[in-house]
C-alpha cells in the first residue's frame, strides 16, 4: 500500500502536484483494481461515465473508508473529501476509462420553478421526500437529505444514477428539464420560512409531539395555581 | 349595574333568576387534574370558531380546494394564516387532551357506576374528533392527505359483503378519487361530524352536572369544592386564556401542515415518509405490521388491510366502550361511586391501562418503522417482526408489571398509619446500628 | 397588584395584535400579540381567583340517583293486549327496515369503477400526452405512464422500467395493498417499493411480491413497439389493478 502512496507523498513533499495516476494509484486502486476492472472490494469503472465518477467524488462518498460501506449509510460521507484539484486531475485521468456512460451534465439554475417542481414531485420526492430530506428506501438503506447538494452534484446524480437511484438520461429530463429541477432543488435548500415563523413542520409525527407538549405547558399552568391555592399541600 | 338591569329584564319575562342563582352557586370539586376536560372543551370551541371563519375563506370544490387553502398558507396575509395555523394545532392539542382527560377518568375509576354512558359517550367523542380531524386536514387535497385517504378508501373497500358500499359513502362515489370527494368531505367534516360532537358533548356536559362531578374528597354524601360564581368561573376562564395563549403561542412559532410543500393531490404521485396526522398514526403502525396473507371466503378475498385497519381499532374501541361494565364484573364492584380513586386502587385497571398505552405507543412507533430502521441501521423486514412481537408480548409484560407493582404501592403503609401484624420494624439503635423488631424478627 | 399587572399585559397585547392586523404585520408579531393578551387573560383571572382566597371545600348534599318507583306509565291493558302489542313491535321493525333503504341508496354498490384504459395497441403516455418512443429510457430509468386518451382513470397509471439489463417492463402503479402509487425503484435491485406500508416487488421476477403487507404481485402490462417506434401495450394488465374487495370474486 505505501509503495502506491510513495508517489503521492513524494509528489507532496517535492511541491508538485501528483498525477491522476499516481492519486488514483494511491487512494482507488486497492479497490477498484489497478486497471479499474474492479476487485472483490469495488465495482469495475469501465463506461460507468464521468457524471458518475464526479458524483462520487465531489461529494466525498469516495475515496471510501472501507469498501461497500458508506453507500449504504444515510447522508454519512464516510470518505475522504479530495481537494478539488485533485478531483479534477483524477477525472482527467479516469475519462477515457469511464467514457460510455453518462458525461459531465451542462447545468444551470433554471426560471421554471413551478415546472421544478412538478418534476420533483413525479421524480424525486417518492425517495427524497418533500422538501429534499431523504428518507428510507428499504432494508436498512436511505435516499439522502439534498439541504447540501450543490446543482451539479443533482445534475451528476440524475444523469448517472448513483447506487440506487435511477438514471434519468436526456431523453426523459431534458436539459431544459434538468435545470427546472436542479433550480428546484436549490430553492428548496434557500426556502427560509421566512423571518416571521422560525420553524417549519418536519411532519405530522413532531407536530403531534409538540401537541402533547402543549397539554403538559397546560397542565403545567393548572398543577401550579392548583398548589399555590392548596397552600402547597395536597389533600 | 348593567348587569343587574339585564338579569331584571330577563327574569320579568322568562322567571331566569332563580335557574341562574343555583347555576351560580353551585359547587363543583376541585382539582388540578379536572381542568383537563375544559382543555378539551375549549380546544374544541377554538375550532368551531377558526372553523366558521376559514369557511369563507376555503373554496370546497376539489379543483380549487388546494389554491384556496395555499392563499391561506401565505404569510402574507397574516390573519388568515394564524387562524388556519390554530386551527390544525387546535385539532392536534384537542385530540391528545381527550386522551389525557380519558387516562384520567379511566385511572382514577370515575367511569363506574352510575357515569358508564358518560364513559361511552366520551369515547365516542374520541373517535368523532379524529374522524373530524382527518377529514378536516383531507380538505385542502394536498399530495400527503390524499394518499392517506386512497388508503382509508381501500380499508372501508375491505370490509366484507358491504366493502364497496361503505367506501362510496365515505368518498360520496364509486371511485377514487371522485370529482365530488373534497365537498362530500366538507359536508362531513364541516356539518355532519361537529354537529355529532357538540351534541355529544352537550349532553355529556348536562350529565356531568345532573349527576354531579366525582372528587377525591372521601365524603359520599357530599360535594365538597369551590362556588362556581365568582371563584369557579375565573379559574375556568384562566383555563381558557391558558389554551389561547397556547394555541397562539404554536401559531406564532411553529408551521404546522406546510400544505405548499406536498402539491395537489395526483393518484400517481406520492412522497417518502407519508405519515397521518399523530393520533391516526397507530392505524398506519399496524397497517405497516399487518400480514400479507389474503384470505377467501368462498372465492371473496378478504383484503389483508383488514384486519390492521378495521378489526383493531373496532375490537379496541369496543373493549374500551364496554370497559366499566368489563372491570365491574371482575372486581365484582357494583356499587355506585361519587368518590374517586387513587391510581393504585385497582391494579387490575391499571394493568390494562398500561398494556393498551403500550400496545397505542407501539403503533405510533411503528408508523416511522422506515425511518427507525434507517437510523439503526437495522434490516426494516426485522425490525417489522420485532415489533410484531412486542405487539403481543409486549402489553402481557407491561401490563402485568404494572399490575404488580400498582398491588405492591396500595399494599405500602401510608404515613402515620399502623404497620401490619406480620410486619418487620428496622430500629436504628443507639451504638447506630439496625435491630429488627416485630413478631418475625430475628 | 398582580392582576393590574396582567390585565395591562391582555389590554397591551390585543391592542397590539389589532394593530398588527391592520398594518399587515407578518403573523409572528399577529400572534405574539395574541398570545401576549391571551397570557394577560390566564393570568388575570388566575391571580383573582388565587387572590379570592375562596374556601376550597363547601359542601352541598349528593342526591343518591337510584331506582325510582313506581314505574313511569301507568299499566293499561287497553293498550297492550299482547296480540296487538306484538304487531304494533313489528310495525316497528317493518319501519326501521324500510328506513334502510335510504342509507343504503347512499352509494349504490356496483360501485368500483375499474376501468384501466388500457388495451391491445394503446400507447403509451407521459404526463404531458406525449408518446414514449422506445429509445426514451436508458438503462436503469424508470417512469410514470398513462394509456393514451384515458389519462386520467384511477387504475390507469403505470410505471415503464427499463432495467439495467436494458429490456422494458411496465407494471401498475397501484400497489395492491392499500392502493398507493408504487414509485420507488431501486435499480441496482431490481426493486419496486411503496413508500406507504414498504411493500417491496421484484421487477425482474413480474412484480411478485417478496416483502411487506402487499398481498399480491403488481398487475403487469404487455408491451410492444408499433411501426412508429412508440410503446404500446398488447393488453390490458394481466391481474385486477390495486387492493381487492369483497365482490372482487376470482
Amino acid at each position: 500500500m505505501l509503495i502506491f502512496a510513495l508517489p503521492v507523498l513524494l509528489a507532496a513533499v517535492l511541491g508538485t502536484a501528483p498525477s491522476g495516476a499516481d492519486i488514483y494509484a494511491a487512494k482507488c486502486a486497492s479497490c477498484h483494481g489497478a486497471q479499474q476492472w474492479g476487485s472483490p472490494d469495488g465495482p469495475s469503472l469501465h463506461r460507468v461515465g464521468l457524471a458518475d465518477v464526479d458524483f462520487y467524488l465531489s461529494t466525498g462518498r469516495m475515496p471510501a473508508a472501507a469498501p461497500w460501506v458508506q453507500v449504504a449509510h444515510r447522508d454519512e460521507r464516510a470518505g475522504q473529501q479530495l481537494p478539488l484539484a485533485e478531483i479534477r486531475v483524477l477525472e482527467d485521468y479516469l475519462a477515457p476509462v469511464v467514457a460510455g456512460g453518462p458525461p459531465l451534465p451542462e447545468v444551470v439554475s433554471g426560471n421554471d420553478l413551478e415546472h421544478g417542481h412538478q418534476l420533483y414531485e413525479m421524480n424525486c420526492q417518492q425517495c427524497h421526500a418533500v422538501g429534499g430530506d431523504g428518507g428510507s428506501i428499504g432494508r436498512s438503506d436511505w435516499a439522502p437529505a439534498l439541504h447540501q447538494a450543490t446543482i451539479d452534484q443533482v445534475a451528476d446524480a440524475i444523469r448517472a444514477g448513483p447506487g440506487e437511484m435511477p438514471r434519468f438520461g436526456e431523453r426523459q429530463l431534458t436539459q431544459s428539464d434538468l435545470d427546472d429541477v436542479a433550480g428546484y432543488v436549490l430553492a428548496m435548500q434557500n426556502a427560509q420560512p421566512g423571518s416571521s415563523i422560525p420553524s417549519r413542520s418536519s411532519g405530522p409525527v413532531p407536530e403531534g409531539a409538540l401537541g402533547y407538549l402543549a397539554i403538559i405547558v397546560l397542565m403545567t399552568f393548572v398543577f401550579g395555581y392548583w398548589r399555590h391555592d392548596k397552600g402547597g399541600s395536597i389533600k | 349595574m348593567i348587569v343587574r338591569r339585564a338579569a331584571g329584564w330577563l327574569d320579568e319575562r322568562f322567571g331566569t333568576n332563580a335557574i341562574v342563582h343555583v347555576t351560580l352557586k353551585k359547587i363543583y370539586p376541585d382539582h388540578w387534574s379536572f381542568y383537563l376536560g375544559e382543555f378539551a372543551l375549549y380546544f374544541f370551541l377554538v375550532l368551531v370558531g377558526t372553523g366558521i371563519w376559514l369557511t369563507f375563506a376555503f373554496d370546497a370544490s376539489s379543483q380549487n380546494a388546494y389554491a384556496s387553502v395555499l392563499a391561506l398558507a401565505d404569510r402574507s396575509h397574516p390573519i388568515g394564516y394564524v387562524i388556519r395555523q390554530v386551527h390544525h394545532w387546535a385539532a392536534v392539542c384537542f385530540v391528545a387532551a381527550i386522551l389525557v382527560h380519558m387516562g384520567r377518568i379511566f385511572f382514577t375509576g370515575a367511569f363506574r357506576r352510575p357515569r358508564e354512558l358518560n364513559w361511552m359517550i366520551g369515547l365516542c367523542m374520541l373517535m368523532l374528533a379524529s374522524f373530524t380531524g382527518f377529514t378536516g386536514y383531507s380538505l385542502p387535497n394536498d399530495g400527503l392527505s390524499g394518499t392517506g385517504l386512497r388508503i382509508a378508501y381501500s380499508v372501508a373497500l375491505s370490509i366484507p359483503l358491504i366493502g364497496r358500499w361503505a367506501a362510496g359513502v365515505f368518498v360520496g362515489g364509486n371511485d377514487f378519487p371522485t370529482p365530488q370527494l373534497t365537498t362530500h368531505l366538507y359536508t362531513l367534516h364541516v356539518y355532519f361530524l361537529p354537529v355529532l360532537i357538540a351534541a355529544l358533548l352537550g349532553l355529556h356536559l348536562a350529565l356531568v352536572i345532573y349527576q354531579k362531578h366525582t372528587q377525591f374528597v372521601r365524603d359520599p354524601a357530599h360535594v365538597v369544592g369551590r362556588r362556581f360564581w365568582p371563584d369557579y368561573a375565573l379559574r375556568t376562564i384562566a383555563a381558557l386564556g391558558a389554551t389561547l395563549a397556547v394555541l397562539a403561542l404554536l401559531a406564532t412559532f411553529f408551521e404546522i401542515n406546510p400544505v405548499g410543500d406536498y402539491g395537489p393531490y395526483r393518484p400517481w404521485i406520492v412522497m417518502n415518509g407519508a405519515v397521518p396526522d399523530w393520533y391516526a398514526a397507530f392505524l398506519e403502525g399496524s397497517l405497516r405490521l399487518g400480514p400479507a396473507t389474503e384470505f377467501r371466503i368462498a372465492g371473496h378475498p378478504i383484503p389483508p388491510v383488514f384486519w390492521p385497519g378495521l378489526v383493531l381499532p373496532t375490537v379496541t374501541f369496543l373493549f374500551l366502550l364496554l370497559w366499566p361494565f368489563i372491570e365491574a364484573r371482575l372486581t365484582g364492584d357494583r356499587a355506585p361511586h361519587d368518590v374517586l380513586q387513587r391510581t393504585t386502587a385497582v391494579p387490575l385497571r391499571v394493568g390494562v391501562g398500561a398494556a393498551l398505552i403500550f400496545d397505542g405507543l407501539l403503533l405510533t412507533i411503528a408508523a416511522g418503522d422506515d425511518q427507525t430502521a434507517a437510523t439503526l441501521h437495522v434490516r426494516l423486514d426485522t425490525l417489522v417482526w420485532v415489533y410484531r412481537i412486542a405487539l403481543f408480548a409486549g402489553p402481557v409484560i407491561a401490563g402485568v408489571l404494572a399490575a404488580r407493582i400498582a398491588a405492591e404501592m396500595r399494599a405500602r403503609v401510608p404515613a402515620g398509619g399502623e404497620p401490619p401484624p406480620d410486619a418487620v420494624l428496622l430500629v436504628r439503635n443507639a451504638r447506630g446500628g439496625y435491630e429488627e423488631e416485630g413478631p418475625q424478627a430475628g | 397588584m398582580t392582576v393590574a399587572l396582567f390585565l395591562i399585559l391582555t389590554i397591551a397585547g390585543a391592542l397590539a395584535a389589532t394593530a398588527a392586523a391592520a398594518f399587515q404585520a407578518p403573523p409572528s408579531i399577529f400572534g405574539g400579540g395574541l398570545a401576549l393578551a391571551f397570557i394577560g387573560l390566564a393570568g388575570a383571572a388566575g391571580a383573582t381567583a388565587s387572590a379570592m382566597r375562596a374556601p376550597d371545600d363547601l359542601t352541598e348534599p349528593r342526591t343518591a340517583r337510584g331506582p325510582t318507583s313506581p314505574p313511569p306509565l301507568p299499566d293499561d291493558g287497553r293498550v297492550t293486549r299482547p296480540a296487538f302489542g306484538g304487531m304494533w313491535l313489528a310495525a316497528i321493525g317493518a319501519f326501521a327496515l324500510l328506513g334502510l333503504v335510504p342509507l343504503i341508496s347512499l352509494a349504490r354498490k356496483p360501485g368500483r369503477a375499474s376501468r384501466t384504459g388500457w388495451g391491445a395497441g394503446v400507447r403509451l403516455v407521459d404526463e404531458n400526452n406525449a408518446p414514449i418512443p422506445h429509445d426514451r429510457l436508458v438503462a436503469g430509468a424508470i417512469e410514470t405512464v398513462f394509456p393514451q386518451g384515458a389519462t386520467d382513470l384511477p387504475e390507469a397509471p403505470a410505471v415503464l422500467i427499463r432495467g439495467d439489463d436494458g429490456g422494458y417492463r411496465a407494471f401498475s402503479k397501484v400497489c395492491t395493498h392499500a392502493g398507493c402509487p408504487v414509485a420507488l425503484y431501486r435499480h441496482a435491485s431490481h426493486q419496486l417499493i411503496c413508500p406507504c406500508h414498504q411493500s417491496i416487488f421484484d421487477v425482474q421476477d413480474g412484480a411478485r411480491n417478496i416483502s411487506g403487507p402487499a398481498p399480491r404481485p403488481l398487475p403487469g402490462l404487455p408491451l410492444d413497439v408499433d411501426a412508429e417506434g412508440y410503446l404500446v401495450a398488447r393488453g390490458d394488465f394481466d391481474a385486477p389493478v390495486g387492493p381487492d374487495d369483497w365482490d372482487r370474486v376470482s
